[in-house]
């Protein structure tokens, strides 16, 4: 080992490559406490949020209209209304015994008061404030919460509501739901703890022709082609609902009678790989991280076979959407292609100041404002003579996508009844997302709920 | 009430901890940080040195005075000279030293007063360890220093 | 010339203006003031405030700023764990002591010798010893069977047996050319690492054979074999993903916490919410809740100091860290024979592998493994091993001033 001059290059080779690992564990630290540390904070599994709630009065929950849905009495938390009412909020509430994650959780920094500073501190304790946590103001609309869940009638699914210019919820039902208020001692035994509307993930069915539509506006295809009720691509039958033949189409008219022969073809025609990227602008396969939601990710994927491309095309294969993205997809329509980020925190109060108040955010640009446009046409069509008549709402206009997304329990082949839409309207910009899981098709029970509950919200 | 007052003291304390720790660490790397360049700066020079001369006569006020010598070194009582006598009898370019394939030379320069162990110098002539060069009234004597070799090892004997 | 070194008094008084604070904040947990903490946080200022000095004095040359660097990382460790128990923060202030002797000792050993020569192979045995003793006397905690003990301490021979090993390596790298006469030498390492994966110490064995790969490549220059080593490491760590399930869990756990919470996921879960809850400035000495944090004395006080003093200082410890290594490689650089060169490399090297490998763990950068940090950690073995280090790397510095002086002051100059 005769070299020095060599010996003294690999140990500054080896001093460079320290330096780059530390800079390596620095930056992680930072960033990821920063862009998540929220998310780390607010779980069920944070003994520190029961510990805060041991000796802080938690604050409360008020919905957009002021009407005050949780509250803190005699060191338990009480709720607003009957049984039916807290069932109706319970996925958006969330519960104060760390079973199911909603605003108690995600927001609790705000409801214990761990966000003050030091000097907000002090004067707290000077003027005995300090054992109280903040109030918040949710955007969520109670009553038309409750109506929603009335109106869905014990059946399995979800309703989302939002305002697409703000990115605002309005409404989030998930049924089943659970009681807030008992769940800490009886913990439900079926699924009424997943919150349908953020964490169920659905094969999409038709309502991914908007995507499929959106990408054939933008490469400047649209295909004539004669449905005879059923087709091969590649050795994979597609077949359209109920065998029906609907004869020579184009891309509107195939759009608004949900053709699924002629968007398999159109899907192909379009290409896998370009089918993904748009399916990627949409927000498929996007690990999402918003602060006042946990949303669960889309799925989309294509393979070498046409086959799975046609099916992927129109809502099946492996595809899969959340309630939640179906209304974002829906209102982003709506507003040019501007998908908003969905807000569900208003403000935050203490005492009577407002100290926080929501900013609209931006989530994405799905697609440019002409072909949303175009889109919009199809989805107005949709509605007013095609699968969505049933959606229909007095005095507006009303414009949608249904879907029937198949899937296999037990070895039945069942259906998901879907209906996604949105209406115009600058004083009402709502975008609705309606299932009903395993119910059938989208026209029969997606889409006459979704016409009714936008009625309610517009009154 | 005194839980509340360790409360507010400790979290109003972080700023303190942030800004104390902070400052060690900066003053850790400047002060780290400089003494690390001068020294360099300086055992550079010192690694560059070839050997020395030691001022043994000829003016007080340079006696004992030692004066590296590198590679190549213009010998004059000029600043610009790279060893510099500062003595009237110091011509500006009075010598050079180099060395050359391992031997150390002196060269003397236009006709100056230069002498090796007491016998005028009037061609380049190798100098070695020991040896007592003047120029002019100064008198010197040189050290060189041995070629480097690496430190043997125990079991090399 | 001279070279004036520079003093670090503002350091040691800022130093002072941490600790005492700290300790005085301490001493007024429990309600009322406790006179006693203030003494534990004197103690430990005129305790490095003496070492310091009294290292400035005996040893002339000694690295004045890796020492500093130590000192900060010990102090904020004593702070911590006395604020999750005192007696373990006065057992570790003992352990310190001691080890500040072993430093001591080490230093001198180095002065005065060059390299051990035939002594090296009695080290190698004595390092398999050291390491297999574990087999039979061990005890298992936390899956791995490396501790010992001894009565009223126990000891973990696998951290001196680190110590042995880069003083082994550094002989054999320094006094070898060829290929072939490496041969015993990459057969030694081999059952080392071997004898740590058998039982189940898999931190230990990865620091070994990533201390290996690196004076190695510095040693040598052979790229490509050191990068077949790179791969042979790799293809071990997957077989022993394949082959152990304890292994599986890890990565396991790394990938997604949440979802195998009870299975192992909740101390990184823990570990991550005590870094959310402290956000970049912390939540305050002694109002996180470190109590539920597994292992929060030792391997994760980092998630500790994350929570209590938050993220920026977190970063802070890292750049400390960052800045020993830095100043233990140019001392490496300025040695004078490449036998102590590589040894303090080796060892530099090491304390840089130990602290990425546990505070990338801590953050959920790189799975999970466990080891100490070098100095913070509460441990007697690991702050024995770290002081030895410590030691050794001094020892050079010491060495290097000194050739340093003697050339400057042939010059005619001198080192102030």
């Amino acid at each position: 080992m005769k070299d020095t001059q060599k010996f003294k290059r690999h140990v500054r080779v080896c001093m460079g490559i320290f330096i780059t690992l530390f800079a390596v564990l620095i930056v992680y630290l930072g960033y990821s406490v920063l862009m998540y540390g929220e998310k780390w904070f607010a779980t069920p599994y944070n003994p520190r949020l029961h510990s805060a709630a041991e000796s802080i009065i938690a604050g409360s929950i008020y919905d957009r209209n002021g009407n005050r849905m949780v509250w803190t009495e005699d060191g338990s938390r009480q709720y607003a209304g009957n049984a039916d009412t807290r069932r109706a909020l319970s996925h958006v509430l969330g519960d104060a015994y760390g079973k199911s994650v909603g605003a108690e959780t995600i927001f609790a920094k705000y409801l214990y008061g761990m966000d003050k500073d030091i000097l907000e501190r002090i004067k707290d304790i000077g003027t005995g404030q300090d054992k109280n946590g903040n109030d918040i103001s949710l955007t969520i609309d109670s009553e038309l919460c409750e109506y929603i869940y009335d109106q869905m009638g014990g059946k399995k699914g979800s309703v989302v509501l939002l305002n697409y210019k703000t990115g605002e919820i309005l409404a989030s039902v998930s049924l089943p739901a659970f009681d807030p208020q008992t769940v800490g001692k009886d913990t439900p035994e079926d699924t009424s703890l997943v919150d349908r509307a953020t964490m169920g993930r659905y094969p999409p069915g038709s309502v991914m022709k908007i995507m499929t539509a959106a990408a054939a506006v933008e490469e400047g295809i649209d295909i004539k082609y004669t449905c005879t009720g059923e087709d091969i691509i590649e050795g994979q039958k597609v077949t359209c609902a109920g065998g029906t033949a609907h004869g020579e189409l184009t891309l509107e008219s195939a759009f608004t009678k949900s053709c699924n022969t002629y968007f398999a073809n159109l899907a192909v025609k379009i290409g896998g790989q370009r089918l993904l990227q748009e399916a990627s602008k949409f927000g498929f396969n996007k690990e999402w991280n918003f602060s006042d939601i946990n949303l669960y990710r889309s799925n989309f994927e294509v393979s070498e076979e046409e086959g799975d491309v046609a099916w992927a095309g129109i809502g099946q294969y492996n595809d899969l959407i959340t309630p939640m993205h179906a209304a974002m997809i829906a209102g982003a329509i709506a507003n040019d292609g501007v998908m908003m980020e969905p807000k569900l925190l208003k403000s935050v109060d203490f005492n009577g100041y407002t100290q926080f108040n929501y900013t609209p955010a931006k989530a994405g640009q799905v697609t440019d404002a002409a072909t949303a446009r175009t889109i919009k046409k199809y989805m107005m069509e949709v509605v007013k003579s095609g699968t969505g008549t049933s959606a229909a709402v007095k005095g507006t206009t009303m414009y949608g996508k249904t879907g029937t997304a198949e899937f296999v329990e037990d070895g039945e082949v069942k259906n998901h009844s879907w209906f996604v839409g949105f209406i115009e309207d600058s004083a009402h910009p709502y975008a609705i997302a309606v299932i009903f899981e395993g119910a059938g098709y989208g026209s029969r029970y997606a889409a006459p709920m979704a016409g009714k509950v936008m009625a309610r919200a517009i009154r | 009430m005194s839980s509340e007052i360790y409360q507010t003291v400790a979290f109003g304390m972080r700023y303190w901890f942030i800004l104390i720790i902070g400052l060690m660490l900066l003053t850790l790397i400047l002060v780290s940080r400089s003494e690390y360049r001068e020294r360099k700066a300086v055992m550079g020079e010192v690694g560059q040195y070839i050997g020395y001369l030691e001022i043994i006569g000829g003016a007080d006020d340079v006696l004992g005075e030692r004066i590296g010598i590198m590679k190549e070194n213009l010998v004059g009582n000029s600043r610009s000279a790279d060893i510099v006598i500062a003595d009237p009898s110091v011509h500006k370019n009075h010598a050079m030293i180099n060395r050359k394939k391992g031997r150390v030379m002196l060269i003397p320069l236009n006709g100056s007063d230069t002498k090796i162990n007491g016998r005028k110098a009037t061609h380049p002539h190798e100098i070695f360890t020991g040896d007592t060069v003047s120029f002019g009234e100064i008198e010197a004597s040189v050290y060189i220093k041995p070629q480097e070799e690496e430190e043997p090892h125990d079991d090399q004997a | 010339m001279t070279i004036k070194r520079k003093g670090a008094t503002s350091i040691l008084f800022l130093q002072l203006l941490f600790i005492l604070p700290a300790f005085g904040l301490l001493s007024l947990r429990d309600g009322k003031f406790d006179i006693m903490t203030l003494v534990a946080g004197g103690v430990l200022v005129f305790y490095n405030l003496f070492q310091y000095n009294m290292m400035k004095v005996s040893f002339k040359h000694i690295d004045r700023f890796v020492l500093l660097a130590a000192q900060f990382l010990w102090s904020l460790g004593l702070v911590v764990l006395y604020r999750l128990d005192p007696e373990l923060a006065l057992k570790q202030f003992v352990c310190l002591l001691i080890g500040t002797l072993a430093m001591i000792v080490m230093m001198v050993l180095i002065r005065r010798s060059r390299d051990f020569g035939r002594l090296n192979w009695v080290f190698m045995g004595l390092t398999l010893l050291l390491l297999a003793s574990t087999l039979v006397l061990g005890r298992t905690t936390g899956g791995a069977k490396n501790w010992i003990d001894l009565g009223f301490i126990s000891v973990q021979p696998s951290e001196f047996a680190k110590i042995l090993f880069i003083v082994v390596s550094a002989y054999f790298l320094t006094t070898r050319d060829k290929l072939v006469s490496f041969i015993p030498y990459m057969f030694f390492t081999a059952v080392c690492v071997m004898l740590l994966v058998v039982e189940k110490d898999l931190g230990a064995a990865l620091l070994i054979s990533g201390t290996f790969l690196i004076m190695f490549y510095a040693a040598t220059g052979r790229t490509w074999l050191t990068l077949l080593g790179v791969g042979i490491l790799g293809g071990g760590a997957f077989a022993s993903y394949k082959l152990f399930s304890h292994v599986r869990t890890r990565v396991e756990v790394w990938q997604d916490p949440w979802s195998v919470y009870q299975d192992g996921g909740y101390q990184i879960v823990q570990g991550l919410m005590a870094l959310a809850s402290g956000g970049l400035l912390g939540v305050g000495l002694g109002r996180g809740m470190p109590e539920v944090i597994p292992v929060r004395s030792s391997d994760y006080i980092f998630a500790v100091i994350g929570e209590e003093f938050g993220i920026i200082i977190g970063i802070f410890v890292i750049i400390f860290y960052l800045v020993f290594i830095v100043r233990g490689i140019l001392i490496a650089l300025d040695a004078r024979s490449t036998y102590d060169a590589l040894l303090v490399f080796g060892c530099t090297a090491m304390l840089s592998l130990q602290s990425f490998i546990i505070i990338g763990g801590v953050i959920k950068l790189i799975p999970l493994t466990g080891i100490t940090m070098p100095f913070v950690s509460y441990g007697g073995s690991s702050i024995l091993a770290s002081m030895i280090q410590l030691g050794i790397i001094e020892g050079v510095a010491v060495k290097n001033g000194k050739a340093d002086e003697a050339a400057l002051e042939m010059m005619g100059g001198e080192m102030r």
